[in-house]
């Protein structure tokens, strides 16, 4: 694998495959640990198949990206010089409001989609964390934001994927109907995969459909244990969308720590959604319209990937409590879902930590997190300094049995090298 | 696929021998007629003995019994309860059957979390009357849930009728044990719903058991919703009952069951011991099922009746009671039961739609059974689009079996032509294993055999299933086999 594009031919190859869409990026660029001599964006399906055909042929590994709004997550690229954008493949090519589907380019921006499907009463179900992003991108990280309680996850609303593999063949799975199991759900392998597998060319999407009444409710509470009692207990409510609760660490160790805000959106039929706000907060005012509560939890939940280590933790609800007051004592500011039950903490690096990134401290505690019961981690993000020497997927199991379709998908090794779990 | 595992006709006393000591004498069976129940499972139409039958209690007796199958280099197929209808657990070429139906035990109810930890041997329904108490259920709920194992269910990624609302199988499973074909044991997913690295669960859940043993799962559990209401929505031809379940769906309303019920299978159900009285001279029953909190139903129930208004439905009935409601349902559960008074056999086909194409494809599969001189009906998941066109008939008859075969594949060629897919619920088996290239093409299969090889390598575990071979094709497709092999 060549370290940089230094084949005239493959660039050639590229250029020719792409019609024209062969940036090249002088100075390079520095991405995901990588320093892309050319970015590549093929404008249709045929051309992305193109493009991998060439790289495949070359051996020239690729950075796989959409918009690059998440390119923080996973770990650092080997070896790779170009990177395969699929932002120009852009675009609605169906939509069938009469059913709820709609069948998108990867490279739409998830905005344009959701202008789309709401003029016509329908929602689009992903929500992932920070603004921007494309449908591609969406897919690939299965990033999720604070309306997964009501949403679902990223999986639950694809219905099937087109795909190019390494070698360049176009491949499809799953299908436009809400209901399938005609052969192996490989969308839901590609889902979350960080394009590692194949690229998403475009995908069928099962819409939700607008709630007639929303509305967005607030409390405080300076117990934990009240705080994530209603906090579960709202988000066991029917027409529960978002419920979130945030926390800043205290201004000073040792200090009393500020209150527990719960934020909480309940969108659906009106009467249940008006008795649902009242038991949250009796006598709150209703129809607070907007989006100003799931606004907050988005952005900050993006902003813990702004500086310092962020790390996504992954629960069962009844270990929330415990879990959340140890971050917090331990310097983290806080998003928390009780229902799916994740806990999104920024930390700050501490000064006197040994290790290059000052989150050595952290990290050890994120590791006893883990080791005490059922937790699963994410790093989303790490302190450039200590991005090579860490997996964000630590802890990750059956990585023999994932090497072993990584292999049978991308054999040479060309799709992302090394972004995911173990090196994969 | 490798050839390495084509089995020998006649099992290895050893074998056997060996399997038996592993899981006792009384779990493991060979004589010829305790193997004929073990020939075929929901599609009676595909049968071939096993060479052995072993029933496991145990993680480590289903390990210890791949491993042995691997050593006489013998193919083996996992089973549930054999309710499955497309020919998934059928043991091609004298394989082991693998039953997992001994496996029973619910291993852990976590209500505070909401998950539960079961054997794959647990009867769908038996899960939820266990943790009623909790005011928690499990929510896939196909017709068989009274017989069909959650393993079963797992390797078929199982539906049901309130799919609509609460999803299928994939949905609610939330991590499994798993023994590969190599012996060895995996955990897959975490109770937690996320693990870092591939969705292996996803991938894992429907694929038919050609990826491993599933023998240990861990499902999420959902609250008892606090009311229900069940409608009959009575009319005079299908089509209109099918233009009110899209006008249900577009209007936003999210009903946990919208199912739609032919005038034939009315009949057919009205002569049996499912009576539930339906006028027999409707054209179709719409059964819509809403839940959730009490304080929407009746501004529910409004909306849809003046839905139904719109469409010119002949009658709406609430039901009053929990009794009631069970009747509306039996009539709903028990239509494949009932279609036995119309013939002796019945082939319960399985297709998926677009929704919205629901009242034309319906009037063509009745258009289709007819060319053939067959009897259908239909009993479907209308909001799902996903189909059950069902024939009556006589396997004794040849002639009629063929027109059977032929109008099957009329129906899903019919079906992928206006966008829908061969199977919503049943799975593709050998049933429709060579029928894959009406929807796939052969990048697209070739892109689900590497994920097959990298669980299943040498094709050991449930060879001959899913994916189309040119050798299987002959072998158990019972068009191309002739159908005077099939056990009367």
């Amino acid at each position: 694998m060549s370290a940089e594009v230094g084949e005239q031919a493959t660039l050639d190859a590229l250029e020719a495959a792409a019609e024209g869409s062969v940036c090249l990026l002088d100075p390079p660029e520095r991405v995901a640990g990588s320093r892309l001599r050319a970015r590549v964006e093929p404008a249709y399906g045929e051309a992305l198949a193109g493009c991998l055909d060439v790289l495949s042929r070359h051996g020239e590994s690729v950075l796989v990206m959409g918009s690059g709004t998440r390119m923080h997550w996973g770990n650092p690229a080997r070896g790779v010089s170009v990177a395969l954008s699929s932002r120009r493949l852009n675009g609605i090519t169906e939509f069938d409001p009469a059913d709820g589907v709609i069948q998108v380019r990867a490279g739409t921006p998830l905005s344009e989609v959701s202008r789309r499907v709401e003029s016509e009463g329908w929602l689009l179900p992903l929500d992932p964390s920070g603004a921007g992003g494309t449908v591609g991108g969406a897919l690939a990280t299965a990033s999720c934001g604070p309306r997964q309680r009501g949403f679902g996850p990223v999986r639950d609303a694809v219905l099937g994927i087109d795909t190019v593999l390494a070698s360049g063949e176009r491949t499809r799975c799953g299908a436009r109907v809400v209901k399938n199991v005609t052969g192996y759900d490989l969308a839901k392998l590609y889902v979350g995969s960080l394009g590692t597998l194949a690229v998403i060319e475009k995908a069928w999407l099962r819409l939700k459909p607008i709630p007639a009444c929303v509305h967005q409710v607030e409390r405080s509470f300076d117990a934990v244990e009240d705080a994530f009692a209603q906090a579960l207990a709202a988000s066991r409510r029917s027409s529960a969308r978002a419920v979130g609760l945030v926390a800043e660490p205290p201004s000073v160790p040792g200090a009393h720590p500020g209150p527990w805000r719960l934020l909480a959106e309940f969108a659906g039929e009106e009467p249940t959604v008006r008795a649902d706000t009242e038991w949250l907060v009796p006598g709150a005012a209703p129809g607070v319209e907007g989006e100003g509560v799931v606004e907050e939890l988005r952005a900050r939940q993006a902003a813990c990937s702004e500086a310092g280590l962020h790390a996504r933790i992954h629960l069962l609800p009844g270990a929330l409590a415990g879990v959340a007051r140890r971050l917090r004592e331990r310097g983290a500011h806080l998003v928390v879902y009780p229902e799916p039950a994740v806990v999104h903490a920024r930390f700050e690096p501490e000064a006197g930590d040994p290790g290059p990134d000052g989150c050595d401290g952290v990290l050890g505690l994120l590791e006893e997190i883990r080791g005490a019961g059922a937790a699963e981690i994410f790093i989303e993000s790490l302190p450039a300094a200590a991005s090579r020497e860490r997996d964000v997927f630590a802890g990750a199991g059956c990585l023999e049995l994932m090497r072993a379709i990584k292999g049978r998908f991308d054999p040479d090794g060309i799709l992302n090298p090394g972004r995911f779990a173990g090196g994969i | 696929m490798s050839e390495k595992f084509s089995n020998p006709e006649a099992p290895s006393p050893i074998l056997i021998e060996r399997l038996s000591g592993v899981v006792g004498e009384d779990n493991c069976l060979s004589r010829p007629e305790e193997l004929f129940a073990y020939g075929c499972d929901g599609l009676t139409l595909d049968a071939h003995l096993p060479s052995a039958v072993v029933l496991p209690r145990t993680s480590d007796q289903v390990a210890e019994a791949v491993a042995i199958c691997r050593e006489f280099g013998h193919a083996f197929v996992p089973r549930g309860a054999g309710t499955g209808l497309s020919g998934g657990a059928v043991p091609l070429n004298g394989a082991v059957v693998i039953c997992c139906s001994r496996m029973q035990s619910i291993l852990e109810v976590d209500a505070d979390n909401r998950l539960a930890v079961v054997q794959p041997g647990v009867v769908n329904a038996h899960l939820s009357e266990a943790i009623r108490h909790l005011g928690l259920f499990y929510a896939p709920d196909p017709s068989s849930q009274q017989a069909c194992t959650i393993g079963g269910n797992v390797a078929e990624n199982s539906g049901g009728p309130h799919t609509l609302k609460y999803g299928t199988t994939t949905n609610h499973v939330l991590a499994v044990e798993m023994v590969l074909p190599d012996a060895s044991r995996v955990r897959l997913g975490s109770p937690t719903g996320f693990a870092p690295g591939y969705d292996l669960v996803g991938a894992a859940v429907g694929s038919e058991g050609t990826l491993g043993i599933v023998t240990e799962i861990t499902v999420r559990l959902v609250e008892i919703p606090e009311a229900v209401e069940t409608v009959l929505a009575i009319f005079d031809e299908v089509p209109a009952a099918c233009r009110l379940v899209g006008g249900i769906i577009r209007s936003g309303m999210v009903p946990a069951a919208l199912e739609v019920v032919d005038q034939r299978t009315i009949r057919a159900v009205e002569a049996s011991v499912y009576k539930a009285g339906l006028p027999t001279d409707a054209g179709a029953v719409l059964i819509i099922e809403l839940d959730g909190a009490a304080c929407e139903m009746d501004g529910q129930l409004q909306r849809i009746g003046e839905l139904a208004e719109g469409e010119g439905v002949r009658e709406m009935r609430v039901a009053r009671d929990a009794q009631e409601r069970a009747l509306f349902w039996r009539a709903r559960k028990g239509a494949f039961g009932a279609m036995g008074r119309l013939a002796p056999d019945l082939y319960v086909h399985d297709a998926v739609v677009p929704r919205a194409k629901l009242p034309e494809v319906l009037e063509e599969i009745c258009a289709i059974g007819d060319r053939h001189g067959l009897t259908l009906s239909n009993v479907f998941h209308a909001g799902d689009g996903n189909l059950h066109p069902n024939i009556s008939f006589d396997r004794r008859d040849p002639d009629e079996l063929a027109r059977v075969l032929a109008a099957g594949k009329e129906m899903l060629e019919l079906c992928v032509r206006v966008g829908g897919v061969l199977t919503g619920e049943h799975g593709v088996g050998t049933e429709k294993r060579d029928y894959m290239g009406m929807l796939f093409e052969p990048a697209d299969l070739d892109a689900m055999r590497r994920l097959r090889d990298a669980f299943n390598p040498d094709g050991v575990c449930n060879p001959g299933k899913l994916i189309p071979t040119t050798r299987a094709c002959t072998e158990s497709n019972p068009k191309a086999r002739g159908y005077d092999e099939v056990p009367l």
